[in-house]
């Protein structure tokens, strides 16, 4: 609704500006943690033998197949407590991110006792056997290593969407940079005291628990939300968590398989020339995937928390976002590595010929891949937030295996090496394109339209009528959304003193939040506010970007005391008129959600008692 | 919108207020009311058209009491339910003369 004429300014300030926060946070953990493997890698190769870059090579998939059991924790837990956090209930929140915590962390035990215990057999199964057969003693080293730290990585997952979801981005983000960094550090120690292939694997545990030491430091903050519950959780609840964190497991599934069929393909059309063209590919794909990866995770958590509070125009304008940034960023990326290819090629291939030749298309089709990728990852990403579990499985499925080996197929067998490098590009476009069907055909029409791909459970959207979205950044704007609550209570014949008191209990609110929190705001400031009607009665969420001030707190005890009749006067009847407040301070933003139940109409036989 | 319609009479002022009196009519009151209460023996607040107000309204009217009990008295008139609850859940029922 656009009330204010003349206004120029983005009408979704707050929101735009929180999901870019988030999407370059994530994409900045992703690049760390890529750059990280990089490096590691390189450590590796140049102050260990080949044998022990072998050994690393056989033996990492430890982080892929650990990362399965992390992401159903991790992701399960990010989808269901962001929904609890859009309901504004923070004990659910609290309730369900300690019961992961701690079941988590006993299964991550296990798992640590298992490798460390079967570290020579996993070797093997891994493939130091036959002709790695030497492999396996340095392999079982290195799964010894980082097995220990196999609960600091489920754990870590876990706690950093938690801490995110408590306005802790920048702690997360400076403990991804903290992890990589200590991380190649302590690798140089180990190679400087000769700890050889455990003292690597070791290097990478022990990071990580600083990291998760990092960020328990979060727990010290004094407007922090997030707190140890005990347990409280059921087979059922923890099953359902787990399908909802399906999407990342899927993912990590599908990479362990993948590179399997693709591997065997290219070798079998181009031989060893083709297979280094891929295996620069590969590295180049995880680096250059990390706008997508941002993108995905961004769209994840503040849809899981729109999803909760069941606000379908800032969903909407969720997706709008993620496009936005996806041409922005992605594109951006796409033309600088097309662009760029041939230079990047020649870091890793310095010498002209057919092999500096195959991995330049390499690089261009890492280049086309960028942005269908940065499409593609938030689209499986929001399937999970909006509790499309099934339709996520099966897209994150197809995306991470089925349409990859299928292209790589049928390019293989049309246009060889070449066409196989082109598989993960085809393969990403073709899920966009499934994507695509799956709507026009249920919905039977060529142009779905934006309602189709929200794809929101029936009941979800409620009637234009019953909903107002308003922006607010001064206090003449008070003074009008004020008249346009009272205007919308009387439309839905609530009675004039419920809609006094919604209006009243609005202007205090946001001039207050204009006074005290505009002042100290760094970003530009402003108010979202969301009036919705249904049959229980009014629900006000005011949301702001301002400093965390927990007003729930305030009012309590402005209530409890007696004090100068002006003092905190707003306050004062704002803690009279609501029948209930409740605070979140999430994401950054302040969250208060005020209720105003509608009074029991009056039955027939009271109605015709009065008319008597 | 507030409309204000002052009227004065021999030591006594009385101001008659229609619509809002909220955060952005508040100050417009108290410019009002600021500038006429040179020798008022007895100032009048009639809210018989006042349908709606805030903390910035109740402030104003404040104000003015402050500066009513040096100089004379200050009484409220024709308050509405709605209004007459916002004076009792902020005390002001007990500040204010309200007849």
């Amino acid at each position: 609704m656009k009330l204010f004429s003349g206004r120029t300014q983005n009408r979704w300030l707050v929101l735009d500006q929180g999901f870019f926060a988030m999407f370059i946070t994530f994409s900045l953990i992703e690049l760390a943690n890529a750059g990280a493997g990089l490096i590691d890698g390189l450590i590796v190769s140049r102050f260990l033998d080949a044998e022990a870059m072998a050994a690393e090579g056989i033996a990492y998939p430890i982080f892929s197949i650990s990362g399965i059991f992390g992401g159903l924790f991790a992701a399960g837990m990010q989808t269901l407590c962001s929904r609890e956090l859009g309901r504004g209930d923070v004990k659910g929140f609290n309730r369900l991110f300690s019961a992961t915590m701690i079941l988590g962390t006993l299964f991550s035990l296990v798992l640590t006792a298992a490798v460390l215990i079967g570290a020579v057999p996993l070797a093997m199964l891994l493939g130091a056997s036959g002709k790695g057969a030497s492999l396996t003693e340095p392999a079982a080293l290195y799964l010894r290593g980082v097995g220990v730290g196999l609960p600091g990585l489920v754990m870590n997952g876990v706690l950093a969407s938690a801490v995110q979801m408590d306005s802790g981005r920048k702690r997360v983000m400076t403990g991804a940079l903290l992890y990589s960094g200590m991380n190649v550090l302590l690798d140089l120690a180990a190679v400087s005291l000769h700890l050889g292939m455990f003292g690597i694997g070791l290097a990478t545990s022990v990071a990580l628990y600083l990291q998760i030491g990092y960020l328990l430091l979060h727990f010290r903050g004094k407007d922090r939300m997030l707190c140890f519950v005990p347990l409280k959780t059921s087979v059922k609840e923890m099953l359902h968590l787990f399908s909802c964190g399906t999407e990342k497991a899927l993912r990590r599934l599908g990479n362990v398989l993948r590179p399997v069929i693709v591997n065997k393909l290219i070798i079998f059309y181009g031989g060893a020339l083709a297979m280094t063209a891929m295996s620069v590919q590969s590295s180049l794909r995880d680096f250059s995937h990390f706008f997508g990866v941002g993108l995905a995770d961004a769209a994840a958590l503040l849809v899981g928390v729109l999803f909760g509070e069941m606000n379908d125009e800032a969903i909407d304008e969720t997706g709008r976002c993620v496009h936005r940034n996806c041409a922005l960023y992605c594109g951006g990326l796409c033309v600088l590595f097309f662009a760029l290819a041939r230079p990047i090629a020649r870091l890793f291939i310095p010498e002209e010929g057919e092999l500096l030749n195959m991995t330049v298309f390499a690089v261009r089709m890492v280049a086309l891949q960028a942005p269908l990728n940065g499409l593609l990852r938030p689209r499986i990403a929001y399937l999970q937030s909006v509790g499309r579990t099934r339709n996520m499985q099966l897209l994150t499925a197809v995306s991470s295996l089925v349409y990859v080996a299928l292209s790589a197929f049928l390019l293989g067998t049309a246009f060889g090496a070449y066409g196989v490098l082109a598989s993960f590009m085809l393969s990403d476009f073709l899920c966009l394109v499934t994507v695509w069907a799956w709507y026009a055909i249920r919905q039977r029409r060529l142009r779905p339209t934006v309602q189709d791909y929200l794809a929101l459970p029936e009941n979800f959207r409620r009637s234009p009528g019953d909903v107002i979205l308003l922006d607010v950044r001064d206090e003449e704007d008070v003074s009008l959304v004020s008249q346009q609550i009272q205007l919308f209570c009387k439309g839905h014949k609530l009675d004039p003193k419920t809609g006094f008191e919604a209006a009243l209990s609005f202007e205090e609110l946001a001039v207050n939040i204009i006074r005290y929190g505009f002042p100290q705001c760094k970003k530009r400031p402003g108010i979202d506010l969301r009036v919705v009607y249904d049959e229980k009665g009014l629900i006000l969420r005011l949301q702001d970007n301002c400093p965390a001030f927990n007003v729930e707190r305030q009012i309590a005890l402005e209530l409890s005391r007696e004090t100068d009749p002006e003092a905190h006067l707003g306050l004062r009847i704002l803690g009279n008129m609501a029948s209930e407040i409740t605070y979140v301070h999430s994401l950054e933003t302040n969250n208060v959600i005020l209720r105003f139940p509608a009074p029991a109409q009056p039955t027939a036989e009271e109605s015709s008692g009065a008319d008597l | 919108m507030l409309n204000i319609e002052k009227k004065a009479e021999e030591g006594a002022l009385t101001f008659t207020l229609t619509g809002r009196l909220d955060t952005t009519t508040a100050p417009d009151l108290e410019k009002a009311i600021r500038s006429s209460l040179d020798d008022v023996k007895a100032l009048t607040i009639d809210m018989n058209g006042l349908e709606y107000i805030s903390s910035a309204g109740l402030r104003v009217l404040l104000s003015a009491q402050k500066i009513m009990n040096k100089q004379g008295e200050m009484k409220v008139t024709n308050v509405n339910g709605t209004i007459m609850e916002i004076f009792e859940v902020t005390g002001f029922s007990d500040i204010l003369t309200i007849g």
